[in-house]
């Protein structure tokens, strides 16, 4: 079985903590950063969504 | 039961006040003693920075102002006697912000002091805060001594009558206006206001110069006065930004921050639809550039001061695009500035469009918190400020992230009284 994703550069998208972003950068891979923060509070996270 | 049709109300709502927030218009229109300018102010009163804390768990240098105060206000004659008379009740202490006025670092503000009115002329809603004493002063930074002393009076008794009168006079002199030019010349009006200090000069100079009452020795003086201390401005950018923020409080369904403010151990804020009901926790800590390596973070107390007024109206770490140097404090430069500011945008209800910045494309910062946005996004606010030693005075400067469990019992309260479940 051939796995084509491993013949060509990867592109990352990074969530969350920016270095991760930054270090896989500076080897020159094509990142994209995403600002993302795991939700504060689980019950919260559900009611937003009806006033959001 | 949930309030029919809520998401749509609380849209309209925030629309509504990020419009009302641009047209505010803050003037300095004035300086006079804090019992004449402050409704509700008494002569037993001493007011500070943050929210309202108990005598027992105030931060020391907030105390000691507190009894420096007492002492400057003729209530005390000494630090013991001004401790006995807060703990007996017969000297009162509350917080600047419940009286719409900026506690600057320690927030001193006594009856006899002086403070900076400036209204927003478009709602007729005012904020007060005292003069910039310096690096060593006794309102902001809660240090003492003759020499202190005497500047605090020649504020009080020389220089706020001669400037009140040219205020009054000309009609103010309008502030919004001054920040909105030094943020094309690298101010974000909370750590740095170098621009904006050099245009009220330019302001205020002439005026001083055109007044045939006042004596010409007394009118340098003033001159050399506001020429010697770099950040007369300041309060007046603070107190500009409560005064324009007030015309949304109690508005019904807004979910925009109208305050931020701290005492050294918490934080608070106040929600427009909630009007001024505290949500607190503990405050955050700075990451910054210390004045001297005698002095490090064990040296400093948790973020202190309501300058951060600043930011719920798009200045400070909003507008940080603005002022790249004050990134230089924390390390950065231009890109992280750029950043910081876009980032901020992302947990504003719209922007400040007075103030539109270069590196922002000419838009404007963030502004109105958004509390829905804060707990969803996870992203709290960044702000600038100054940082405090512990036995008094400013060491330091730089920023702090601020946390996110007030914002979320503010949420819970919001939703509770809309009864969303």
């Amino acid at each position: 079985m051939e796995y084509k994703m491993f013949k060509k550069a990867p592109a990352v998208i990074n969530m969350g903590v920016k270095p991760f972003a930054e270090g896989v950068k500076e080897q020159g891979i094509k990142t994209i950063h995403v600002s993302w923060r795991p939700p504060a509070d689980k019950k919260l996270a559900r009611l937003i969504g009806k006033v959001l | 039961m949930s309030e029919p049709n809520l998401k749509e109300k609380i849209e309209a709502a925030n629309a509504q006040a990020v419009r009302e927030l641009n047209a505010a218009e803050g003037h300095w229109v004035g300086i006079e003693k804090a019992i004449k300018a402050i409704p509700g102010f008494k002569e037993n009163l001493i007011l500070h920075s943050g929210p309202p804390i108990e005598w027992d768990r105030m931060i020391d240098v907030q105390k000691r102002g507190i009894k420096y105060g007492a002492i400057h206000a003729g209530l005390a004659k000494t630090m013991e006697e001004a401790e006995g008379m807060v703990k007996a009740g017969e000297i009162e202490i509350g917080s600047c912000n419940d009286y719409f006025a900026i506690g600057a670092a320690t927030g001193i503000v006594t009856h006899n002091m002086v403070v900076n009115v400036t209204e927003d002329v478009v709602h007729h809603n005012k904020a007060f805060c005292i003069p910039f004493e310096g690096r060593n002063g006794l309102g902001a930074w809660a240090m003492w001594n003759p020499e202190i002393e005497r500047n605090l009076l020649e504020i009080e008794d020389f220089f706020a009558p001669i400037v009140d009168h040219v205020l009054k006079k000309n009609s103010g002199i309008n502030v919004r206006a001054i920040l909105a030019k030094g943020m094309l010349m690298g101010d974000e009006s909370h750590t740095r206001q170098q621009a904006c200090g050099l245009q009220l000069v330019s302001e205020i100079v002439p005026m001083l110069l055109s007044d045939p009452d006042i004596a010409v020795k007394d009118m340098k003086h003033v001159v050399e006065m506001f020429v010697g201390n770099e950040r007369w401005f300041h309060p007046l950018g603070m107190s500009c930004s409560l005064a324009s923020m007030r015309c949304i409080k109690g508005m019904p369904y807004c979910t925009i921050v109208t305050t931020i403010a701290q005492n050294g151990v918490e934080t608070g804020i106040k929600v427009a639809d909630m009007g001024e009901r505290w949500f607190t926790t503990a405050a955050p800590r700075f990451v910054g550039t210390y004045f001297s390596t005698q002095w490090g973070p064990d040296d400093a107390v948790p973020y202190m001061g309501d300058s951060t007024m600043t930011e719920t109206y798009g200045m400070g770490a909003f507008s940080a695009a603005a002022a790249p140097t004050v990134l230089r404090l924390r390390g950065g430069g231009w890109k992280e500035a750029k950043a910081q500011s876009e980032e901020l945008k992302l947990i504003c209800a719209g922007t400040n469009n007075n103030f539109p910045i270069p590196l922002l494309d000419f838009t404007g910062p963030g502004m109105g918190i958004d509390i829905r946005k804060v707990v969803e996004s996870g992203i709290t606010p960044f702000c600038h400020g100054g940082i405090v030693n512990k036995t008094g005075g400013q060491i330091g400067a730089g920023g702090a992230r601020f946390p996110i469990e007030h914002y979320i019992t503010a949420t819970y309260a919001f939703m509770e009284k809309y009864g969303v479940s």
